[in-house]
């Protein structure tokens, strides 16, 4: 269990993280959704302490640290590979850092995705560059797999595929938590929806019930969000009024 | 007994090897210590002129240790200001092009990261004050030995030394 306790996170006087409670258990597939700047990146890199924080971050009860960070992996848009590598130097590196790492996994998700191994990752492609991202994410041996935006930049045909193969090769306990805009396209790939907003967790449902209730992510998300389906409507109705007010004084 | 290899690899920003960077310092520490030698040189010639003037039986006045340094320890000064801006662009190596360092600060080893940027900045920086303090040292242990040497029997030997009491003291040690 990942679990956050009232975590808090300041950037000057912008609350990022405004005491956010939530656990992640095994096995889950949770979409972490929100507007930009919504806080869904510092929540991920709080987990990781990879930014300083208020409020405890518990792994299975014990603080998130060097002893049971190997526990946690991280895929992000930035990406956090080395560029100047090649995927070879890459396994290297991990297999002597990680000691759960999936050797087996690594090669079959490098074929699938018919990545070069013996090229230097700044001569992949953006969407390359991001399906190694993942792949090493997935690869790690960790019990809880971070992503933020891994998809940015790959084609719809591409992002399917991959989702086709997260469920295909996830194991029982393995969590992803995955941070993305694309609501309609994980929504049949996650568990369980966390919306966050302003720093604030102000939904969180399993899509089991939202199905049950006959609901859609979207929905769900418009509803929570407090979206309004006429605004658009509205606003160019304003808009188009006052210009013919205008126009006939 | 089997020599141990260092493993360069481990000490350096991944992609690199710390060997490249440590033969560098060597050079440069070479060169320094041979660009201080100017102090060295200096002492001597001037306790050679000294003597000579003594002997006459004229006199004259012995300019304090540290009046000789001139800019010998320069060499080791900008070793170790180099050596900070190695660590300060090793850190941002990892930032180049991507965000390595997210990766490198979540390692189950704390000081994996740390080793790789500061290793050879802090090995070259060590060696260059130690080895800048044993030749200052040494240089220092010659001018005593000179000064010793060339004022044998004189009475007050520390009146040679000029400019009062704070170059006496500074000239002595």
């Amino acid at each position: 269990m990942l679990e956050l306790q009232s975590v808090t996170k300041h950037y000057g006087w912008n609350r990022a993280l405004d005491h956010v409670s939530v656990s992640f258990g095994p096995g889950e597939l949770v979409g972490l959704f929100g507007e930009n700047g919504a806080g869904k990146t510092t929540m991920l890199k709080s987990m990781l302490n990879l930014i300083s924080h208020d409020g405890k971050i518990l792994l299975d009860g014990e603080p998130v640290s060097r002893r049971n960070i190997e526990r946690l992996s991280f895929a992000t848009s930035e990406h956090s590979f080395f560029p100047m590598l090649t995927a070879g130097d890459h396994r290297d590196f991990y297999a002597a850092h990680f000691p759960r790492w999936r050797e087996k996994r690594f090669r079959a998700l490098m074929d699938f995705f018919q990545l070069p191994r013996l090229q230097a990752l700044t001569g992949f492609s953006t969407g390359q560059k991001n399906q190694f991202e993942v792949i090493l994410a997935l690869s790690q041996g960790a019990d809880y797999i971070l992503m933020d935006e891994p998809f940015a930049g790959n084609d719809i045909f591409n992002r399917e595929d991959f989702y086709k193969v997260l469920l295909g090769i996830l194991e029982p306990e393995e969590t992803v938590i995955l941070s993305t805009h694309l609501l309609e396209e994980v929504e049949n790939f996650v568990s369980r929806a966390v919306l966050i907003r302003k720093g604030q967790i102000v939904g969180d449902a399993r899509m089991s019930e939202l199905e049950d209730r006959g609901v859609t992510l979207m929905d769900f998300v418009r509803k929570t969000y407090g979206y309004e389906p006429d605004r658009v409507s509205k606003a160019l109705d304003k808009l188009t009024g006052e210009e013919g007010e205008e126009g006939s004084k | 007994m089997k020599k141990r290899k260092i493993d360069w690899e481990r000490y350096a920003p991944v992609g690199s090897r710390a060997d490249f960077q440590v033969r560098a310092v060597l050079v440069t520490l070479v060169l320094s210590a041979l660009w201080s030698l100017r102090a060295l040189f200096r002492i001597v010639d001037e306790f050679r002129d000294l003597r000579a003037v003594l002997d006459q039986g004229a006199y004259t006045f012995v300019v304090p240790y540290s009046m000789y340094l001139g800019s010998a320890f320069y060499g080791f000064m900008l070793i170790c200001l180099v050596l900070l801006m190695v660590a300060v662009f090793n850190y941002a190596s990892f930032r180049r092009g991507a965000r390595t360092d997210y990766l490198m600060r979540r390692l189950p080893d704390r000081w994996e990261y740390h080793r790789r940027c500061l290793a050879v900045p802090i090995f070259g920086i060590g060696a260059s004050v130690l080895t800048g303090l044993a030749l200052w040292a040494i240089y220092r242990a010659v001018y005593w030995h000179l000064f010793r040497e060339v004022t044998a029997g004189m009475e007050d030997p520390a009146r040679l030394i000029i400019e009062g009491a704070v170059y006496r003291w500074r000239g002595l040690w």
